[in-house]
């Protein structure tokens, strides 16, 4: 079930106009210049923001249709959402994050393992280290069995060493996920190493231009070509 | 000896009107500081009236609204046959009426502390605005639960006015401890206002010294 999404949105300096598409298994990174609207985008689709107009669905299943009024609060559309940092509850241990909203509660325990963080699970959220917490925050919204992954800028608040770890662990966990997977970000390393497909986003637009200028500089030879886009990725545009 | 049983009378008074007081506070509180809705700021200045009313003022309404003719005392009346004026479950509610703004204030900075974005975590995560309420924002508000219960609690000890004009002065149901200061003084009875008064200050102090304790050190996500 591939995730379709179009939205207008008026923002202060610019309307972000985009059509995206985002099948399972793959991950389709946003990367573009901040404020350029990549988290608009992704909230519009966790249902945290609504747009002006627009349409959002997951296969048969539509999340938002401005045009029959259909908006579907967050809560309802079973979609695991990773934040920058500090979304973890401060009140519960680790482990008790990771089950919150568990599907299957014999889970978290496997997921604790898989991330590493088993034997932090009975510590809270305010005494581990942030590389700890963003692990935290995939096992808990992996545990709730989402229809469709969102990511936004999870790696970002990290140092570099533990960003490339998480980075690595990120990319064979992908493989393993049979959902979309939308990953926002400003690292274009990071969009090259995990995404399937990258989209740049520059003022609330889809654009080609940003996105070469960055590879002309990642990767002068390949640029030399043609679009600019050197290595097996391709960009998605509809 | 001496009658403890205004003071004792107090305390109950106070525990009960409290407790009932935080459970309802809570979720208006929660509404008012995350909710959006036509009319907001006429139910927060509402809120906040007992703060600047007269005692009198408030009692006389209270007065009327919770007279067998008012709005919830002839419900009262329908249902169990016994008027709320000038009895104890009169009183209590009258006290949550005037300490109403003493628990919306502390859970509203301890609710508004808390990062939009568990909120946000816990709807995408699957809960409803009423389980993210009872799941995340209450147990992250513990600090503010307890400052509006303590000062509701104390505001509650010495309220004199608005009990004296719903409840009137009746030992052993509504002679809170103030009301029989005020008549032991009336009364020329020094020696019991003395007693009396000495009890209350020292009630008050220890209760303003756990809510510095609570501020200081004590307090939790809040």
């Amino acid at each position: 079930m591939g995730l379709e999404i179009k939205l207008t949105q008026k923002l202060p300096n610019y309307e972000l106009d985009v059509v995206l598409r985002c099948e399972p298994g793959r991950l389709l990174a946003l990367v573009g210049p901040s404020g350029a609207g990549k988290t608009t985008i992704v909230r519009a689709v966790a249902g945290l923001a609504k747009p002006d107009q627009g349409f959002i669905a997951l296969g048969p299943e539509v999340w938002y249709d401005s045009k029959a009024s259909i908006w579907l609060p967050p809560q309802k559309r079973g979609l695991g959402y990773v934040f920058q940092e500090f979304t973890l509850f401060p009140h519960l241990t680790v482990e008790k994050n990771v089950a919150f909203a568990a599907v299957d509660k014999r889970r978290v325990g496997e997921l604790l393992a898989m991330f590493g963080i088993g034997e932090l699970a009975a510590r809270r959220p305010q005494e581990i280290s942030g590389g700890e917490r963003q692990r935290v925050a995939l096992a808990q919204a992996l545990a709730r069995e989402p229809k469709v992954l969102l990511l936004d800028e999870p790696f970002s608040a990290l140092d570099i060493a533990t960003r490339k770890q998480l980075q690595a662990e990120l990319k064979e966990l992908k493989a393993s996920l049979n959902l979309p997977i939308i990953h926002v970000t400003h690292d274009l390393q990071e969009a090259m190493l995990l995404a399937d497909d990258i989209v740049a986003i520059e003022a609330g637009r889809l654009s080609h231009s940003w996105l070469d200028r960055f590879l002309v500089h990642a990767h002068p030879a390949g640029a030399a070509g043609g679009r600019g886009v050197s290595s097996d990725k391709r960009t998605f545009l509809p | 000896m001496m009658d403890f049983s205004p003071l004792i009378l107090s305390l109950r008074l106070s525990m009960v009107s409290t407790v009932i007081l935080l459970v309802l506070a809570a979720p208006l509180t929660y509404v008012l500081a995350y909710g959006r809705f036509r009319g907001k700021i006429l139910v927060e200045a509402l809120v906040g009236l007992p703060l600047v009313l007269p005692p009198t003022v408030l009692g006389f309404y209270l007065l009327l609204v919770l007279g067998p003719d008012g709005m919830i005392g002839g419900i009262w009346q329908a249902i169990s046959g016994q008027p709320l004026l000038f009895t104890f479950i009169g009183i209590v509610i009258a006290s949550m009426f005037h300490s109403l703004p003493y628990a919306v204030q502390p859970l509203r900075a301890a609710f508004e502390k808390i990062d939009p974005r568990l909120l946000e975590t816990a709807a995408v995560l699957g809960c409803s605005p009423m389980a993210a309420f009872f799941r995340v924002v209450l147990p992250n508000a513990r600090g503010g639960l307890v400052a509006a219960a303590v000062l509701a609690f104390a505001h509650t000890m010495g309220e004199f006015g608005v009990i004296l004009m719903v409840g009137g002065s009746i030992p052993g149901k509504t002679r809170v401890a103030s009301i029989a200061i005020y008549e032991y003084v009336e009364a020329l009875r020094y020696h019991e206002a003395w007693q009396l008064s000495l009890a209350l200050v020292v009630i008050s102090y220890v209760v303003l010294l756990l809510v510095s304790y609570l501020n200081r050190g004590g307090r939790y996500g809040a």
